[in-house]
């Protein structure tokens, strides 16, 4: 086979779809330079499926052996590999033995009776119901409607509403739920933990999980907050602004320089801190400086634009980012990494958990020599709650279900006993979640136990 | 991380290249992975800070030999700089990368050096300066000569790179695969000298492994 972009040359290459995260120069697939440069160094290639939309073969000749390959991401661009000397036709058997991958059939092809083209598609991958919790079918994502029902005449916020239950005074909406009578009809924590929360009330749910609000403040107090927050908040930045020269070299060397750098790359592809001079990522800027002050033992790592830039995009204000973020921050392992014991016991819990549940990748790493199990490939992962490692979407459903707090799996005594003493830190809940489609396979319950304590809401 | 003592890999057979660990070091900011994207996917964007390690791998023909690389990029920041020597344990190369418009990050560049020199035996490992944007010359701070004068005065290789423009990003990691691939010969040339030599010059472990030997 030939392809006009390949050549045997060398392996490893990565073909990957440029992402639109941070492109601040737009991919030029076109170029001739850039073909030339590829052609050098494309001998095997990668996809990302994530990113791929469709695999299309088109055939040039009646024998169905040259034509194309043509690969379409999700946002519609195409990367064609050219078959002229045959080959083509080997392709069809591979995609339509793959699991991941269907074919399509097209509209305009019935008809004929040869081939011209073909399309697969890639077939999002579905857990059997044997390895869903059982609990997964249960919660409806926390669309609005719910919210509201969860929330009493004074604003505060029911874990459970019962149908029975409602007041009248509190607007039943369209939603009412899945059978009337039934008890509990909704779990704040189990629609949060299985169904996500609606992208449009995340801006007022997440003060909730991250802790800037209880659930007990009626609305009012929570304005009352909000306010004395603010003026908070405004005392921290004061106390920034006004440092003497000498401090403020201290902390521009320290802080300032690296906060600067690192605001202008992270999520510029996100709508909301999109452009030049966008007042966003200033609001994100002042944000980290004065976590800086109000927090000098952790300072700013980097990594920590990641997990703010989010919660400011969907809360909005930047005194309550603030203090959500304030909330999020006591709940990360960034607390005392990046050079501590918390980063070691996490990934002992991650070592264990791999032991247990797939015990053959943990057997590769093992023969992998120290490097492998020191698993250094997954401090990103914990450190950012896999913010960089799914596109952002999926990785804010990620965020929920962590913040969620929610009990997936019976924890036994002794065990939860084990955990919840010396291991209250909170950054141990990164790892929560995870196994919530893990069941025990050996009957022993051994999988779920690793699993921490689970903190109320 | 691939190579291992003892453990067979699949796949590893004759005519296999050499896997060699490459660590990218340098401050927050100067341009590591933008060097290895640049060199590994002949890319240049905006990249998100690095948070721990990024890794990528890349295969290098130099006509008679080839080998491959691992690249290890660091994290930059100062916080980052305690866990780095878990990085750069078992390397068999290292990019000490500065920003030519930043004196600081060539002052930092040096103390990496030292951090490199504790490590490791004196060249057990391939170690190149690495002066990059140089596409930003009316902000130079420091000059091509210096980087010389500090990398010859210290037996380092040297180079002066821009990744925004693709300026001899790809003759750094060459030099290093040819750097590597020169010592592994000497060395088998010194092995085939006899047993007294062979003891002396024995590879330590966790270094330099043909999977082909």
């Amino acid at each position: 086979m030939t392809c006009s972009t390949s050549s045997p040359s060398s392996v490893d290459a990565h073909l990957q779809f440029p992402d639109s995260s941070g492109l601040l120069q737009p991919p030029r697939w076109d170029e001739p330079q850039r073909a030339c440069a590829l052609e050098q160094i494309c001998g095997v290639f990668r996809v990302d499926l994530g990113h791929m939309r469709s695999l299309r073969l088109f055939f040039s000749d009646e024998a169905c052996t040259s034509g194309q390959l043509v690969v379409a991401s999700r946002e519609s661009q195409y990367k064609v590999f050219h078959f002229h000397h045959g080959g083509l036709d080997k392709l069809p058997d591979v995609l339509q033995q793959w699991k991941y991958c269907a074919e399509t059939h097209l509209k305009d092809q019935q008809v004929a009776d040869e081939k011209t083209c073909m399309q697969f598609s890639i077939r999002r991958p579905k857990l059997p119901s044997s390895e869903t919790h059982p609990e997964e079918s249960m919660y409806r994502r926390l669309d609005v409607a719910a919210w509201l029902r969860h929330l009493n005449a004074l604003g505060q916020v029911e874990e459970e509403y019962k149908l029975r239950k409602v007041r009248p005074d509190v607007p039943a909406g369209p939603d009412s739920g899945p059978g009337v009578g039934a008890v509990p009809t909704g779990r704040l924590r189990g629609a949060i933990f299985f169904g996500g929360i609606d992208v449009s009330i995340r801006g007022e749910v997440w003060p909730f999980l991250l802790r800037y609000y209880s659930h007990e403040s009626t609305a009012e107090e929570r304005e009352a907050l909000r306010v004395q927050k603010r003026k908070e908040y405004a005392e921290i930045q004061q106390k920034r602004l006004s440092m003497t020269p000498e401090e403020h070299r201290a902390f521009w060397r320290n802080v300032q320089f690296t906060v600067d750098k690192d605001v202008v790359r992270t999520d510029r592809s996100n709508q909301f801190f999109r452009g030049e001079g966008n007042p966003n990522v200033e609001s994100m800027r002042r944000i980290l400086l004065n976590y800086a002050v109000y927090n000098p033992a952790i300072g700013y790592s980097q990594g920590m634009s990641d997990l703010v830039a989010p919660i400011l995009a969907e809360v909005l204000d930047e005194s309550d980012t603030f203090w959500c973020f304030v909330g999020l921050m006591q709940n990360t392992i960034f607390v005392s990494s990046p050079r501590d014991e918390d980063m070691e016991k996490q990934l002992l819990y991650l070592r264990e958990l791999l032991r247990l549940t797939h015990l053959r990748f943990y057997q590769h790493l093992v023969s992998l020599g120290e490097d492998g199990l020191q698993m250094l490939f997954c401090h990103r992962w914990l450190l950012l709650c896999f913010k960089r490692e799914f596109p952002e979407a999926e990785a804010l459903r990620i965020w929920e279900a962590c913040w969620a707090h929610y009990q997936h799996a019976p924890v036994t005594t002794n065990q939860r006993e084990r955990h919840c003493g010396a291991e209250q830190d909170a950054s141990a809940h990164m790892l929560e979640p995870v196994p919530a489609r893990l069941p025990p396979r050996d009957g022993s319950g051994k999988g779920p136990e690793i699993l921490l304590p689970h903190q109320p809401l | 991380m691939a190579q291992v003592d003892g453990a067979p890999r699949p796949g590893a057979a004759l005519g296999q290249p050499c896997i060699f660990k490459l660590v990218l070091l340098g401050s927050g900011s100067v341009g590591k992975s933008s060097l290895a994207l640049q060199y590994v996917k002949n890319d240049f964007k905006s990249i998100l800070p690095t948070v721990g390690c990024a890794f990528f791998t890349k295969v290098v023909d130099l006509g008679a030999a080839s080998l491959k690389f691992e690249i290890w990029d660091t994290a930059g920041q100062e916080k980052y700089h305690s866990v780095c020597h878990l990085y750069f344990r078992g390397a068999n190369a290292a990019l000490l990368v500065y920003d030519v418009t930043r004196k600081d990050s060539f002052c930092k560049a040096q103390q990496w050096l030292k951090d490199l020199e504790e490590e490791f035996h004196p060249g057990e490992v391939v170690v190149v300066l690495v002066g990059n944007k140089t596409d930003l010359h009316q902000e130079r701070q420091v000059t091509f000569e210096e980087g010389r004068e500090f990398a010859e005065s210290k037996g380092l290789l040297f180079m002066e790179t821009s990744a925004k423009l693709n300026h001899q990003v790809t003759e750094v990691f060459s030099a290093v695969a040819r750097e590597l691939l020169q010592r592994e010969e000497k060395e088998e040339g010194q092995r085939q000298q006899g047993d007294a030599r062979l003891a002396l010059n024995e590879t330590p472990p966790g270094r330099g492994r043909c999977c082909a030997r």
